[in-house]
């Protein structure tokens, strides 16, 4: 117990200690804290919202495209859409006799009118009381940044104006037709993000972790000196996987938090719902035992640092892969949970994204990774009372 | 004639052959091959041979770090197999490439090096007081390996490889890849070893380090010991250099 605990200190105060493994340590938490904001704000940027400012877009519409209303609906949708954004941006309006239709068109060409709403006669009336099917076109200079913004936005609102009239709309206005809880787009992207940054985050630390504990020894000829105490070689190898294995909860546990509290801003409002905080932490966690199994059992295997580092390296971009297999193949049946890694990323992505919790692919998932786990630090344990693995050539 | 504290009876270990270097009938390399010597209390003896000779080998299998695949280590008469953790604790192993943990003070890896031996801590603390003494470590007792010269890493490896006031310690190439001063460093280390009761089992390929430090000697040559005894009776009248030319010819011939 005196050796096991010397061993687990020691260990625990080089990881703790030293600057450069504080660094792989703690950073994959920090990293998440930086790297979700601005993928938000990324993903953001491809949105419309880079409108210009302080433009007064000239808008011109067919007079008749009602017998009644003064302005089209389409128009005062644009108008509160221009104000919502107090950008400055502003618009004029032109009615456009029938007859002058063409002349319109023309004058959109030339870049007088950014915009022209072409109506059929009588379009609200006909739409509204759904008699015919009326039709609208929108014209537009497809060279000019301005006008090409102006039909973006108003192609937009279309829907909201017209759709409407149809569509999930009721005496007190529109419908939210989501009766679920999640966001399937949002989802969709974070059940493709979450996987893959959590797991190239949390293998690349426990690479940093593994191959100094014994192949780095190794290197170094110290481990022949520990060797040759009369501390017995289960010890050795368990003090040391002990160790590893709490610096790597802390660690995983940092991302952990990161990943919560830096959501929120990955596409404003989209979070991990609490009630999948427990579930991703059991993921995480049996993963994490996982690859830190593996890097050991690789680390023993090495004569070096360097070999140690070079055979995880492909483990590494296998998770990378898996975490990409998850997100675009439907990998959600069960037999899929038996394979370790695979089953790590699937399991989060399912989370995520369906609409049936994935608890027996959760459990199976926690069970095969905990067993994969127990079954790589079996054969690490042995491997390090082999001599064959320990002195290899 | 003086107490034999160690000795190996017909000791022999096999590797695999990498797969390319296999033939029928021949899959095995014999890098140790019965070899029976026998350390006496308190003298420094030398196990000479060339490179690829199995010095290491044997060396590694006396410190019990890898197992004979036959004959067996007796250490004062009992196998040692029977109480490995009582043998350990009476052993040092040192390698002339031996580095410490660079991350590390030689003052904690002292207590950690104690710790593992299962040293009292009382008689750590005092015995690690006097071997920095000794060694001239208490000026950067807390700095760093890493931040050492290599002389003072060379210091600190020789005192941490005596936390457990080993009665044997087995030193593999000694000055292998030191400079003069080191290697005299490392000879006086030796020396005054074996003045205080030591006993010390080297392998070198040195012939002058086993001429100017060492009581006895076994020549090794191609797994096999092909003499053993004081150096005057190994020299045979000649020098070292000569003897164990001679014996390589009689091997070839053979
Ligand atoms: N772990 C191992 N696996 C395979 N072959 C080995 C191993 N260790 C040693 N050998 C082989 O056994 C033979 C003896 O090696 P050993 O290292 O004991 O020689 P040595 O006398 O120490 O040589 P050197 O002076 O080069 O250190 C060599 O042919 C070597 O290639
Ligand atoms: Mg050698």
């Amino acid at each position: 117990m005196r050796a096991f605990l010397a061993i687990f200190r020691k260990e625990l105060r080089r990881y703790l200690t030293d600057p450069r493994m504080l660094i792989a340590l703690f950073l994959p938490g920090i990293l998440i804290l930086i790297i979700y904001p601005l993928m938000g704000t990324a993903l953001q940027s491809l949105d419309i919202s880079g409108s210009p400012e302080g433009e007064t877009f000239s808008i011109a519409y067919m007079e008749d495209f009602s017998e009644d209303s003064e302005e089209p609906v389409l128009l005062t949708l644009f108008e509160s859409a221009l104000k919502e954004q107090g950008k400055g941006n502003s618009a004029s309006y032109f009615p456009i006799p029938r007859e002058d239709r063409e002349e319109a068109m023309g004058k959109v060409a030339e870049g007088e009118y950014d915009l022209f709403l072409d109506y059929s006669p009588s379009f609200e009336d006909v739409l509204f009381d759904r008699s015919a099917v009326p039709s609208l076109a929108l014209y537009y200079d497809g060279a000019s940044e301005k006008a090409t913004y102006a039909h973006a936005l108003m192609l937009e609102l279309v829907p909201l104006a017209y759709d409407g009239y149809l569509l999930n709309q009721d005496a007190d206005g529109p419908i939210d037709g989501n009766l679920g809880k999640g966001d399937y787009q949002g989802n969709q992207i974070l059940s493709f993000l979450f996987p893959l940054v959590t797991i190239s985050l949390l293998m690349s630390s426990v690479c940093s972790l593994t191959p100094e504990a014994i192949a780095g020894e190794k290197e170094r000829g110290t481990l022949a000196a520990l060797l040759i105490t009369p501390v017995p070689r289960g010890t050795i190898v368990w003090g040391k996987m002990a160790a590893a294995g709490t610096v790597s909860l802390v660690s995983g546990a940092t991302s952990f938090l990161g990943t919560f509290l830096s959501l929120p801003f990955l596409m404003g409002g989209m979070s991990l719902s609490a009630e999948l905080a427990l579930p991703v932490l059991l993921i995480i966690f049996p993963a994490l035992f996982l690859f830190l199994g593996l890097g050991f059992l690789l680390s023993t295997l090495a004569r070096s640092v360097k070999e140690a580092n070079s055979w995880i390296g492909p483990f590494l971009s296998l998770g990378i892969l898996a975490s990409v297999f998850g997100a675009f193949l439907d990998l959600s049946s069960l037999p899929f949970a038996f394979v370790p890694i695979l089953n790590v990323a699937t399991c989060m992505a399912l989370v995520i994204r369906s609409e049936v919790f994935p608890w027996a692919y959760l459990a199976i998932t926690v069970v095969v990774d905990l067993f994969a786990t127990a079954l790589l630090v079996f054969l690490t344990d042995r491997l390090f009372r082999s001599e064959k693995a320990l002195f290899r050539r | 004639m003086e107490k034999i504290l160690l000795r190996s009876e017909a000791i022999t270990k096999r590797f695999p052959l990498p797969r390319k270097e296999r033939k029928p009938g021949r899959t095995s390399l014999l890098a140790v091959d019965h070899v029976s010597l026998s350390i006496r209390k308190g003298e420094i003896y030398a196990l000479l041979g060339p490179n690829g000779a199995g010095k290491t080998t044997s060396l590694r299998m006396i410190g019990s770090l890898i197992a004979p695949d036959e004959g067996s280590i007796f250490y004062e008469n009992r196998n040692i197999n029977e109480d490995l953790k009582g043998y350990r604790s009476k052993i040092g192993f040192l390698t002339a490439e031996l580095k410490q943990d660079g991350f590390f003070t030689p003052d904690y890896l002292f207590d950690f090096m104690s710790e593992l031996h299962g040293i009292p801590r009382e008689v750590a603390k005092e015995r690690k007081e006097m071997l920095f003494q000794e060694f001239g470590i208490l000026p950067f007792r807390d700095k760093k390996i890493d931040a050492l010269s290599s002389g003072m890493k060379q210091k600190a490896s020789l005192a941490l490889a005596l936390v457990n006031d080993p009665e044997l310690i087995i030193f593999d190439e000694p000055t292998n890849g030191l400079d003069i001063l080191g290697a005299k460093a490392v000879e006086d280390f030796l020396r005054s070893l074996r003045d205080k009761g030591r006993t010390i089992l080297l392998s070198t390929h040195i012939f002058s380090l086993v001429e100017k430090l060492c009581d006895r000697v076994g020549i090794l040559l191609e797994g096999r010991l092909a003499v053993e005894g004081s150096l005057e009776e190994v020299r045979g009248g000649g020098t070292l250099e000569e003897s164990f030319f001679s014996l390589l010819g009689e091997r070839r011939d053979a």
